[in-house]
């Protein structure tokens, strides 16, 4: 069989615009679930029982749950059950952060955890306000344990993103898979499709080296 | 003279009655033409959005519903569903959904409208969560295979890898026809799917509709592919109506049969180079 590459001159035009998509659902996602990552991150390893054990179940039951069912839920039970009726995108976004909250919540109490206990005791010997020295003392020292994972789960959503051309987002994959009903050529299609992930996971990655480069492992963060 | 009065009223009244007849006799039906007005717009009540229809595709059938050069979905459905939107003075909407979406998409009150043409089964036509239409298409399924393979016939496929889309009646067609066991088949989320798994060699053969077949025989590089003439299931597929809005079943309903009237259907199976049925559906009385 001939490699074509010419049908991207044609359709390439309508696989970018999925990529368009593509790219604003996964801002969306990990703009929106990144604070609310913290703040489970932070409910996981509270003191208060009121607080962690509703985090756990949550965490518990959400990460078991596979993300296209959520969104399956997110699209189609919602406006029955709840008459909730988001739009494909909101849909997705709101399914995705979901998950994404506390898939990440997990990595934000592994780092949280990972600060020596010393840390919080000096914090609460000398009386320094909660809110401070978690953004000053705790987080930054946390960060070179959150960041590696973060970004491998970050690149995971990337990927993920795809699943929700199942609720009617015309993101790259699904725009992929009408080119090639179109034109019968899949391998073009799909090479190509590949090669814009691995740009995506590769500025990640590069994102990633840079932010590590940014906080040392003693937590300092550099000029 | 009473008497008399009686029985010349009683030979008028025959008279009256007996005349019209003899001038029905002069009536040839054939000549007829049949008034299939309907009301413009048609007063529906129970869509999801006022003055919408909302339209579930897979924008994934050659032929039916796909993605044209201009990046717009176009097709022989996406024509008819256009034309008949406009008929009911509505602005169609189209949603792009898996094929494993349109149904629960219409329990779940997202589509008024789906189903490029789903074929007719116990479980659907009882379905209490949508409506089929009547039928838009005589469902002819067939199995793919390479040309360049020995496989001439149903029998031949017996104990060879086959597949199709997971959960479609052509897939579970194929499977009967050739005797193999559910689970031996290859579930595929997708017809593309499909195709290349045919084409890498994972499956011997596949099985589609004969619009999705013919389709893809046409496409470039569709002549690496043959169809079976033997088809694995005939039967008829018809559109999806929400199970909330009755009358947009009638009208959907009245606006077949009139397409497949006055030709609009053949027409645009012919615009796209779909094989239509048209007359096949006169047979089984639609």
């Amino acid at each position: 069989m001939d490699f074509d590459l010419s049908v991207w001159m044609t359709r390439g035009p309508y696989i970018l615009r999925g990529l368009y998509e593509t790219l604003v659902l996964l801002a969306g996602v990990l703009v929106i679930s990144a604070p609310l990552a913290v703040l489970t991150g932070l409910a996981l390893e509270a003191r208060s029982r009121w607080l962690r054990l509703p985090a756990l179940g949550l965490s518990w039951l959400i990460r078991g749950v596979p993300p296209l069912i959520i969104l399956f839920i997110a699209y189609y039970v919602l406006p029955v059950v709840l008459d909730i009726r988001m739009d494909s995108l909101t849909a997705a976004v709101a399914g995705f952060v979901l998950y994404n909250t506390f898939i990440m919540g997990e990595v934000v109490a592994a780092g949280l955890r990972s600060v020596p206990k010393g840390q919080h005791e000096a914090i609460a010997a000398a009386g320094l306000p909660w809110f401070r020295s978690l953004r000053r003392i705790i987080l930054p020292q946390a960060m070179p344990t959150i960041i590696p994972p973060y970004v491998s789960y970050s690149m995971d959503m990337v990927k993920g993103t795809a699943l929700a051309g199942a609720i009617g987002v015309t993101e790259m994959v699904t725009r992929a898979n009408q080119a090639i009903v179109a034109t019968n050529r899949p391998f073009e299609i799909l090479i190509g499709v590949a090669i814009i992930y691995g740009i995506i996971d590769a500025f990640l990655i590069a994102l990633q080296m840079w932010s590590e480069r940014r906080w040392d492992h003693k937590g300092h963060l550099s000029a | 003279m009473t008497h008399f009065r009686k029985t010349a009223s009683a030979i008028a009244m025959t008279l009256a009655l007996v005349a019209p007849m003899a001038q029905a006799q002069d009536f040839s039906t054939s000549d007829l033409e049949v008034s299939l007005d309907f009301p413009q717009p048609w007063p529906l009540e129970n869509l999801i959005e006022d003055g919408k229809l909302i339209i579930a595709t897979t924008g994934k059938t050659a032929g039916e519903t796909f993605i044209g050069e201009n990046g717009e979905l176009q097709g022989a459905r996406i024509d008819l569903w256009t034309k008949m939107a406009e008929d009911l003075g509505l602005e169609p909407e189209f949603v792009r959904v898996d094929w494993a979406g349109v149904m629960p998409g219409l329990a779940a009150n997202r589509f008024d409208l789906g189903c490029e043409g789903a074929s007719w089964n116990n479980d659907r036509l009882t379905s209490n969560d949508f409506f089929l239409t009547r039928p838009v298409k005589v469902a002819i399924h067939v199995a793919v295979v390479k040309k360049d393979s020995d496989y001439d016939s149903l029998d031949d496929l017996a104990g060879v890898k086959i597949g199709g889309v997971k959960g479609e009646m052509e897939l579970k067609h194929l499977v009967e026809a050739t005797g193999h066991a559910e689970e031996d088949a290859l579930g595929l989320p997708g017809v593309t799917e499909s195709r290349l798994a045919l084409m890498n060699g994972q499956i011997d053969a596949y099985g589609t509709g004969l619009h999705a077949a013919t389709a893809l025989l046409e496409s470039e590089g569709g002549d690496q592919f043959k169809i079976l003439s033997t088809p694995t299931s005939v039967g008829v597929g018809g559109f999806c109506v929400n199970a909330r809005e009755p009358d947009l079943l009638t009208a959907v309903n009245f606006l077949l049969a009139k397409y497949r009237t006055d030709g609009t259907i053949r027409e645009l199976n012919d615009k796209w180079g779909l094989p239509d049925t048209s007359d096949m559906l006169s047979v089984v009385g639609y």
